[in-house]
């Protein structure tokens, strides 16, 4: 019995420098885009942080982990955290690194950087290379508000949006036949529906026959026949979600951002082929 | 015990084409599957803990919460196998100890479920539609949830969706003998305000005789953001049931029995964190309920000779406060609950009142790898004197992969009061257990542990006069989960109990051997899902009619339909008792034969 009194006593003589913690950085995973997303974060936010990697568990409840350690926001690090993260109500979440973040229709006390850059880069990209029609497919659960905005920019700048809708990837072969000798360009979204392990190939093979260049998001697409990707910096959007996260504990609140630093990634040898010319640097 | 970090199925993988050209697919240094099955970080659980989600429940076709329990490792239900859902009064056992003696605590909203004059809790009764996690603590948690000697259900239900102002779901399903389960549930946010309405009708003629089902349920909850960061909450729950037994137990017949009853539950909370890592909480919550169960004969004629005739009521409300201090590695809680309670029935206790108190402080102090929990509670139990209940745990990581835990404690559970021969003493439990997790095993997430449970005064369940004793129940279990390879994985468990009374003979009528297996198959790219199901568990029966030789597995298959605007339909099917074999405790409740049901899941 003592030495429970003891344990007791020392329980409550442990919990005396038990400083609060700023930011619980709630992180899908680990792999290095998180890794530099959150470098970045921790660089423009000087509060303090604890880290949650979800998956050293199966599932997480985030809810009652806010409520035990009494964070002042939750920073949720991809679309794992951002779907754990939904159902806290009693601090703010910032969003980092996630695809169904939407900064359209942003949920209760959430925030954050949103993974599509403004549609003024894409358009002018598209306006630089001197492509009037530009065609895309997607699912409108996933990137219709972005697409609204972009029709409503792409008009301004007299470029013609030529829009198919997938509601699943089966459907996507169809649609993409319906851009036949309709567009002068592609435009590949990071659009989950749109592009699978079954649709890349069909991207770039009708690309070829159509003699049409695609512009996308990921470098990584350049291999496969992309003309030019805009690939997001990283670092950056974490500095960016810092800085939100800095105006939140400052008890300004803060809207929704698009990622503001992009990188232009370029394949010469495809725009040499289909005679498109590019700019040297992201619009 | 706040719990943070839970297990559940592996989840889902989506197309990763998108998120590997963006570099975040993966995520995972490895396929790790849960090293524990606790709600705090694994390392921080002194206790063997089982969580089951909704995910979980949906996979099941599970009707009711003991559909759920009985999938669970180291829960065995009386009546495990295939009786007709929601018509099956049934009791059950974590470590030998039985909720129908006052063993199991059950608790839904934070809320106890069990019957004070006897501990039953009507398990059968209860939807799965508002269930969001059901935790399963197995063993004496006294310290922190008072009446607790065999371990702990928890039933947590699910909050307002918070994205969307309107979204809901609706099942229906048919089986054999008109057994249909209608249910919905609707919910949103609209500003600071989350709603969540559950309602649904389980009705069957029956699949046994007089087996039949006619149970209605419905549920709310209400959550408003405070601007000072804290949350209200109200809530509340109602369902009815009616239904029967019939099997041939009786001297002069067949037994024909009826039961049907109705209860409900409403709670109101608040929590404010009133400093950095101080938080309050604050409940109030009211119970009732009303059951009636008439006991017959069927005679050679067809007719019934009803003999008995039991009613019990009982209303109770009460409330709680409790501050905690700290975070998840180091903290303190503290708190006194407080409930009032009056009952009436014609089966021993007649009319009684009682006031209820209990006082309890549980910590949480880490060092490095070490975690040590101490714990102690003192229960004013207005019905059985006081009882100071004490813990010590320690959690030990040993490896990034491996967890040491092990704890002992003094608990208690509420004696019966429908049983007027004895002096009215708490049920009492000297509980160690140690026990190991590890995924050191490619592929493999395993835990095991070793129970010893020394009960004094404690009601047996051997058949005829009840008998309070001294009891010892030790053994062992075992669970084991394989990562998906192929969209296939596998979920096991065994439990040996070995309960002996104090003449060293070996306790009749508890579970000794149990076994438990799931195989699951998910296609996420075509929307499909396969589980298999096996129970088998051997009885120590010393009931007429007993037979325990065979595995009553069940098959449910659910495909997910195209979508149709905003509406997400799925269809599922289920064979229950797919080898249509015999498993039970007793001649008098046979278990169905094999039967199927199919039906539709909307979500919008």
């Amino acid at each position: 019995m003592r030495a429970l009194v003891f344990l007791i006593a020392l329980s409550i003589l442990s919990v005396l420098p038990a400083w609060a913690t700023d930011v619980l950085i709630v992180q899908s995973g680990r792999n290095g885009a998180y890794t530099e997303a959150v470098r970045g974060f921790t660089e423009s936010c000087k509060g303090s942080t604890q880290t949650i990697v979800l998956t050293d568990y199966a599932e997480v409840d985030v809810v009652r982990l806010v409520k035990e350690e009494q964070p002042r926001l939750v920073l949720a690090v991809g679309d794992k955290a951002l779907a754990a993260s939904k159902k806290v109500r009693s601090v703010p979440v910032v969003v980092l690194l996630a695809l169904e973040f939407d900064l359209a229709r942003p949920a209760g006390p959430v925030t954050g950087v949103s993974m599509l850059p403004a549609t003024a880069r894409y358009l002018e990209l598209f306006k630089s290379m001197g492509a009037k029609r530009v065609g895309l497919v997607h699912d409108p659960a996933k990137t219709g508000h972005y697409l609204e905005r972009a029709q409503a920019r792409a008009q301004q700048m007299g470029i013609e949006l030529v829009v198919q809708s997938v509601r699943s990837p089966r459907e996507f072969m169809g649609r993409l036949q319906q851009l036949k000798g309709r567009v002068d360009a592609l435009w590949m979204l990071p659009d989950t529906m749109a592009v699978t392990a079954e649709t890349v190939d069909a991207w770039f093979t009708f690309a070829a026959s159509e003699n049409l260049p695609v512009v996308t998001f990921s470098e990584q697409y350049l291999k496969s026949g992309a003309v030019a990707s805009l690939d997001l910096d990283r670092a950056d959007m974490g500095r960016q979600a810092g800085e939100l996260a800095s105006a939140l504990l400052a008890g300004s609140r803060p809207a929704a951002q698009r990622a503001r630093k992009v990188q232009l990634r370029t394949n010469n040898t495809v725009a040499s082929r289909l005679g498109v010319t590019l700019p040297t640097t992201a619009p | 015990l706040l719990l943070c970090l839970a297990t559940g199925g592996v989840p889902a993988r989506a197309d990763d084409q998108v998120l590997d050209a963006l570099g975040l697919a993966g995520g995972s240094a490895a396929p790790v599957p849960s090293t524990s099955s606790s709600l705090r970080p694994p390392s921080k659980i002194a206790e063997n803990v089982t969580v089951i989600t909704a995910t979980d429940i949906a996979r099941l076709n599970a009707h009711t919460l003991a559909e759920v329990l009985n999938t669970i490792p180291g829960v065995q239900l009386q009546h495990n196998s295939n009786r007709t859902p929601g018509g099956d009064p049934t009791d059950f056992f974590l470590q030998g100890s039985s909720a129908g003696v006052g063993h199991v605590l059950v608790l839904i909203d934070g809320v106890r479920l069990n019957q004070n004059t006897n501990g039953w809790a009507e398990v059968f009764a209860v939807s799965v539609q508002q269930i969001e996690r059901v935790e399963v603590i197995k063993g004496a948690a006294s310290a922190a949830w008072g009446p607790a000697l065999g371990g702990v259900v928890n039933v947590i239900t699910k909050n307002p969706v918070p994205d969307q102002v309107f979204a809901g779901e609706v099942t229906a399903s048919l089986g054999e003998h008109t057994t249909t389960d209608t249910r919905g549930e609707f919910s949103g946010t609209v500003d600071r305000l989350g709603y969540y309405f559950s309602g649904g009708k389980l009705y069957s003629q029956g699949l046994l005789p007089n087996n039949g089902a006619d149970n209605n349920n419905g549920y709310f909850k209400f959550i408003y953001d405070l601007p000072s960061r804290g949350t209200v909450t109200v809530g509340g729950s109602i369902w009815e049931f009616g239904n029967g037994d019939e099997g041939p137990w009786s001297a002069t017949g067949i037994a024909h029995d009826k039961n049907e009853g109705h209860q409900g539950y409403s709670f109101l909370a608040l929590t404010q964190p009133l400093a950095e890592r101080l938080v309050l909480d604050l409940t109030a919550k009211g119970t009732y309920g009303e059951s009636r169960n008439t006991w017959g004969d069927k005679l050679p004629d067809g007719s019934v000779d009803y003999w008995a005739h039991f009613f019990e009521r009982e209303r109770t409300w009460g409330g709680e406060a409790k501050l905690t201090w700290g975070d998840s590695t180091r903290n303190l809680v503290g708190g006194l609950d407080y409930l009032h309670g009056k009952l009436s029935t014609n089966a021993g206790a007649d009319h009684y009142q009682f006031d209820r108190y209990g006082f309890y402080v549980n910590g949480l102090f880490t060092a490095g790898p070490l975690s040590v929990l101490p714990g102690i509670r003192y229960d004013i139990t207005g019905i059985a004197g006081d009882f100071t209940s004490y813990t010590l745990g320690a959690t030990f990581n040993l490896t990034d992969k491996t967890l040491l835990r092990a704890y002992g404690a003094r608990g208690y559970g509420l004696p019966r009061l429908d049983t007027n021969h004895y002096d009215q003493k708490p049920q009492q439990v000297w509980t160690a257990q140690a026990g190991m997790e590890t995924t050191e095993i490619p592929f493999l997430w395993l835990k095991g542990t070793l129970f010893y449970n020394r009960l004094r005064n404690a009601f047996a369940n051997e058949t005829g006069e009840p008998q309070l004793s001294r009891q010892t129940k030790q053994g062992f279990e075992v669970e084991a989960r394989t990562v998906p390879l192929y969209g296939f994985s596998i979920t096991g468990g065994y439990t040996y109990n070995d309960s002996r009374d104090a003449d060293d003979k070996q306790q009749k009528n508890e579970p000794v051997h149990n076994g438990k297996f799931g195989l699951l198959y998910d296609n996420e790219a075509v929307g499909f899902k396969s589980t298999v199901t096996g129970s088998y568990i051997w009885w120590n029966s010393s009931y007429y009619g007993a037979k325990t030789d065979t595995v009553i597995c069940d098959l449910h298959l659910s495909q997910r339909l195209p979508v149709s605007g905003l509406v997400a339909p799925e269809f599922f099917f289920s064979v229950r008792n797919l080898f249509d074999g015999t498993q039970r405790i007793s001649g008098m409740f046979d278990n169905a034969p094999r039967w199927v049901e199919g039906g539709l899941r909307f979500k919008f």
